[in-house]
């Protein structure tokens, strides 16, 4: 991305962005081992995978309980998508103004022996989406990839994000580097906060549910930006012009943004799955898992994890 | 010296009709910045801001034309022409595409629009600041939504008073069959002096 075209996006997002799509941003930080950030033109993808939700999206907010599945891969490609080592399901409950995100570690084993990270590279954004929709037993209306450079760009371009850390995170690794409290990110910070695991006693556990958590603090952050209907537009065209977007529209974008945007964090649950032991370092899911999902699956809000 | 005199008042009354000519133009001209789209309130453009997906593309003034139109409709038929008649507000329905006729016919409405009471008694003062409208482009610099912000306020004379309402607008359109309709809204309502115990605000969204 030149410079100008820089000075241009931060000049046109600047404060007014818009919650859902930070928020899914944010939701695709991902995990592993980073080269050097390459500043990319498109980071983003966006595909809608068959079957849908049945739910009314034809004007104004949608009616009815959503599912969507943010996942960040480990692409070092601005363009390319890579392992899916950030995996959240998300829920947005419009009658409940509730939400709820499943954080599925990236070494889940979800059958055929495998880490589930390796579906999304060997099988693309569709097939993987099919695949944690059979998983958890969601229908899932669309899904949405990210890599490193897109991520930090957008971060970036938002003012970075603050974040109430809970612990040390120090770790060379990553870049984290932490002292608890309220931290303002930047990219690479928050790219760090995404990565950490070596901060963390549960490790990968720990990390994919600061990557939940971060979802939430980023919404947090556009609320008390007082977005607009206006800003929600800005951020659109902020990040269209670095995604590539397949079978969603914008209008179905700005809506469930708006919709996203009336929701109180604190009523956002964001709960890693159960997860046991497995060959290698696989992971088999967990005790309970079925009791979460069904939770998960029935309004799109956990009443009882 | 006759012809002199007729040379000299042909020029002037040419260099007035061009300064006439120019003072017009400046005033409507063929972009909407200037002019109002209400027959009731001065209504104007602020301004626009092109929001692009893809590659720069500019709002024409054509489209902002048809976003004021509409805006100007509303505030005639929603807001103007109930306090006026003390009825409720008719004729809407066109500006709002197939998705929020429900809406718009249910509890929004009375935020929405005025509903003709209390009734006019006194004198009627409506105003609003200038519209700002915020277009989007997708990849293809086609323009696909855009939003109308701007701020109404009205100064009602009823029994007992005057009634003060002043409402913050914000207007989402999107193409329908060719013609901008408003697809989402985000209108917060406050009505304070007479028959209003304090004040209230009420807020709709969709």
């Amino acid at each position: 991305m030149t410079t100008r075209r820089r000075t241009v996006l931060l000049t046109l997002v600047g404060p007014p962005l818009c919650g859902v799509l930070l928020a899914c941003m944010v939701m695709a930080a991902w995990v592993g081992v980073g080269l050097p950030l390459a500043k990319g033109e498109t980071w983003f993808t966006i595909q809608q995978v068959p079957p849908v939700a049945g739910a009314s999206f034809t004007s104004g907010q949608p009616d009815q309980v959503q599912f969507f599945l943010a996942v960040g891969n480990d692409s070092r490609d601005p363009n390319g998508v890579g392992l899916g080592d950030a995996i959240h399901v998300i829920a947005v409950n419009p009658g409940a103004k509730a939400a709820s995100i499943i954080d599925i570690p990236r070494d889940t084993s979800v059958g055929g022996g495998g880490k589930v990270n390796s579906i999304l590279a060997n099988g693309g954004l569709g097939q993987f989406t099919q695949t944690i929709s059979n998983f958890v037993g969601v229908p899932i209306k669309f899904s949405i990839t990210t890599n490193f450079a897109g991520f930090t760009d957008m971060v970036d371009e938002f003012g970075g994000i603050d974040v109430n850390v809970q612990e040390p995170m120090h770790d060379v690794d990553s870049g984290a580097d932490f002292d608890p409290g309220v931290q303002k990110l930047n990219g690479p910070g928050a790219l760090a906060f995404s990565r950490d695991r070596h901060s963390f006693s549960a490790g990968d556990i720990s990390r994919t549910a600061n990557q939940g958590y971060l979802i939430i603090s980023a919404l947090q952050n556009v609320q008390q930006r007082a977005v607009g209907a206006g800003g929600v537009l800005n951020l659109l065209g902020n990040v269209g012009r670095h995604v590539q977007m397949e079978n969603v529209s914008f209008q179905e974008l700005y809506r469930l943004s708006r919709l996203v945007l009336t929701i109180d964090p604190a009523n956002i649950k964001n709960v890693v799955i159960p997860t046991g032991g497995g060959s290698g370092t696989n992971l088999s899911p967990g005790a309970g898992i079925d009791g979460l999902f069904a939770d998960f699956r029935d309004d799109g809000v956990l009443q009882s994890h | 010296m006759q012809l002199v005199v007729i040379a000299v008042a042909a020029g002037l009354l040419v260099t007035a009709a061009f300064i006439f000519f120019l003072a017009r133009g400046d005033d409507g001209g063929s972009g909407p910045t200037k002019k109002s789209v209400s027959a009731n309130v001065q209504l104007t453009l602020a301004g626009v801001q092109n929001a692009n997906a893809g590659a720069p593309a500019t709002f024409g003034d054509d489209a902002a034309t048809q976003i004021m139109t509409a805006v100007g409709q509303y505030v005639d038929r929603g807001l103007v022409v109930p306090v006026k008649t003390g009825k409720p507000a008719a004729d809407v329905s066109g500006l709002f595409d197939a998705g929020t006729q429900a809406a718009i016919q249910g509890p929004d409405r009375d935020v929405l629009f005025e509903s003709g009471k209390p009734a006019l008694t006194g004198d009627f003062k409506p105003a609003a600041e200038p519209v700002m409208i915020t277009a989007l482009s997708d990849g293809n610099g086609q323009f696909v939504l855009a939003t109308a912000t701007f701020a109404y306020r009205a100064d009602v004379g009823v029994e007992g008073g005057t009634l003060n309402t002043a409402r913050t607008i914000a207007l989402t359109f999107t193409p329908e069959n060719g013609e901008w309709k408003i697809t989402g809204y985000d209108v917060s309502l406050t009505r304070q002096g007479a028959q209003v115990e304090g004040s209230t605000t009420s807020t709709v969204k969709k």
